[in-house]
């Protein structure tokens, strides 16, 4: 299984990601965040930066969890190539998600990432059990 | 979905379902046939079932598929019953263009180009690490509540700059109280940069004067004239305050999140609490904007002078807002009625004797600025009586995207672009070569034609066109 693809999309950018267990999933989409801002395989592996997102609902979750990425993006000029020890939880609230992501300084040009959107959202768990994952990114 | 043609340039969608008021598109043929390859018209739909809209949801012949609401609409609420949306406004709050007319000649660029974008790069920030200003928590409250003011009073620009600004480069209401702290912290050290994607500061030479003497009173006087133009918004600090609201939004009525058709179309009744917040925070977002203008045009100014000394001038023409809510009065059907409108990318379009036009322009009318993509005209049109009769003041943004990204990268390889350019005159100083293929000329709607139903359709006069001579962007 591939873990993401980047989709067309006339204003903005799009992507798809897969995965076998919905946090194999949340993780791809974290690094297809950062390969629309630019190529994952030039981003060092040099820090890493926790993160926590709470939400009721899975749709919520994902767009608190990429708005996490491009608010690290912006203040921080950090870019996240990988994502280590991703884990869902759910409680009476809904959901939370804890995760590190790895990554470095964006280098030259790249990072640019206005908001993620709800725009064309999905979240979905398919006949197979896997998931996918798509959202729309403002750039 | 029905379309009909109403008259020369406008064709309607009458209300079926949900829908409180027809889609009116302002578009030629050909336009609308683009439009109706995404989702566009679709998004107008779902606009126009919003409560308290008044009159039409509004479809600009730029249009192009949004997040909840298409890119080029207008839609205006009642301000006692109706709803505010950020959706509606658009993430980059207060997007805008500013233009500055200058004592220049297009010549007098090309023979010392290198050395005038270098310092239009140096004195401009571009790109995403661009460093801006660095300001303290305080001194940024005061960006927000001040707007153009406060870089006036620190030492950017003059008095005039301000005179020739859409609301003299500050919107009341700004609530800095509002503000989400992650706002705070994505904006406070952005204020002087252009940013990235289709935002840019280029130098262009005027190629057609249409209306002499609007252009005169404009300070644009023929052919060869050489200009400034400046396009960004808000930066991240505007981008975060939408996100931050379409999420407190959600979180404050659930219930209007759930009946909706597409989640990102989130609004908030205008008396609500959280209405009321975005509001203050939404115009802090504007008057940044604004700051941010003024000081990129102060800085043009400078770089200018450095190469040219004082005879480049370069005095501001006008600076309009694309992406904006605001509290204006309108006749509907007889009688004068207070609305909240909403333009996302549209640009407000006065005709000759309103008030909100400064003293300078009140006898021709208010200056509409439109910016080209990379390489293709902009224009300068005027305020039409059109636009108050049709469209609650308003005309169009801009050439509005066709193709997407992904697929201008690989059509338009960013060295056969940046050659395309220079056979055609234009030199290209970008932070990034993506950026180049990004914004590549092809990957936009005409702008010319864009700019002829405006025209044509009366809620715009054409004045002047302008073609590029040197791009610098992110």
């Amino acid at each position: 299984m591939q873990p993401y693809e980047l989709l067309e999309h006339t204003a903005d950018a799009k992507f798809r990601a897969y995965g076998e267990t919905l946090e194999e999933a949340f993780g791809n989409a974290i690094v297809a965040t950062s390969a629309i801002a630019t190529d994952p395989a030039g981003i060092a592996h040099e820090r890493s930066v926790p993160i926590e997102a709470r939400a009721r609902d899975l749709r919520r979750l994902l767009f608190e969890a990429l708005d996490q990425v491009i608010f690290l993006m912006d203040t921080q000029r950090f870019l996240p190539s990988a994502v280590q020890g991703l884990a869902i939880a759910r409680d009476e609230d809904g959901y939370a998600l804890r995760a590190t992501l790895v990554g470095g300084d964006i280098r030259g040009s790249g990072g640019n990432l206005k908001a993620i959107t709800y725009h064309e959202m999905l979240v979905d768990r398919r006949e197979d059990g896997t998931w996918v994952l798509q959202a729309v990114v403002d750039i | 979905m029905d379309i009909v043609k109403e008259s020369e340039h406008v064709y309607a969608i009458a209300p079926t379902g949900k829908m409180r008021v027809p889609v009116r598109i302002f578009a030629s043929e050909e336009l609308l046939r683009k439009m109706l390859e995404d989702q566009s018209l679709a998004q107008a739909c779902n606009v126009a079932a919003l409560p308290g809209i008044v009159g039409a949801s509004i479809v600009m012949p730029d249009a192009h598929q949004g997040y909840g609401m298409s890119v080029g609409g207008v839609a205006a609420f009642d301000a006692h019953d109706g709803i505010i949306s950020p959706a509606a406004v658009g993430y980059d709050i207060n997007c805008g263009v500013r233009l500055l007319a200058t004592g220049l000649r297009r010549e007098d660029a090309t023979a010392r180009m290198g050395e005038l974008l270098a310092a239009l790069a140096k004195s401009c920030p571009v790109g995403v690490g661009g460093e801006g200003i660095r300001l303290s928590e305080a001194e940024f409250t005061r960006v927000m509540a001040e707007g153009a003011h406060w870089a006036l009073a620190h030492g950017y620009g003059d008095a005039d700059d301000l005179a020739r600004c859409e609301a003299n480069g500050r919107l009341p209401g700004a609530d800095p109280a509002a503000v989400p702290k992650r706002a705070t912290q994505r904006g406070r050290n952005q204020l002087g940069t252009v940013g990235a994607g289709n935002h840019f500061i280029e130098l262009q030479a005027v190629d057609e004067i249409y209306l002499p003497d609007v252009a005169r009173s404009f300070g644009i006087s023929g052919p060869g004239q050489l200009v400034a133009m400046i396009h960004c918004g808000s930066r991240g600090f505007g981008h975060q305050i939408c996100t931050e609201y379409i999420k407190r939004i959600e979180d404050t009525l659930p219930e209007i999140a759930r009946s909706l058709p597409d989640r990102d179309l989130m609004y908030a009744p205008i008396g609500s609490d959280v209405a009321r917040s975005y509001w203050g925070a939404m115009n802090a977002a504007a008057n940044f904007a604004f700051c941010n203008r003024h000081i990129l045009g102060h800085q043009v100014r400078l770089a200018l002078q450095e190469v040219f000394g004082e005879r480049a001038q370069a005095r501001t023409v006008y600076d309009v807002c694309h992406n904006i809510a605001k509290r204006e009065t309108h006749l509907v059907g007889g009688a004068m009625r207070e609305l909240i409108v909403h333009r996302k990318g549209a640009t407000r379009a006065l005709p000759a004797g309103s008030g909100d036009v400064p003293e300078a322009y009140r006898d021709v009318g208010q200056p509409v600025l439109i910016p080209g993509s990379m390489g293709t005209a902009s224009y300068v049109l005027v305020g039409a009586q059109g636009s108050l009769e049709r469209t609650f003041g308003s005309t169009a943004h801009g050439a509005g995207r066709l193709m997407s990204r992904t697929r201008a990268k690989q059509e338009f390889p960013s060295a056969d672009v940046e050659a395309g350019l220079a056979a055609r005159g234009i030199t290209v100083k970008a932070a990034s070569r993506n950026g180049v293929s990004e914004e590549a000329p092809g990957a936009y709607k005409d702008v010319d034609e864009v700019v002829e139903v405006s025209d044509a359709a009366g809620i715009a006069r054409k004045v002047a066109r302008l073609v590029p001579v040197g791009v610098l962007k992110g």
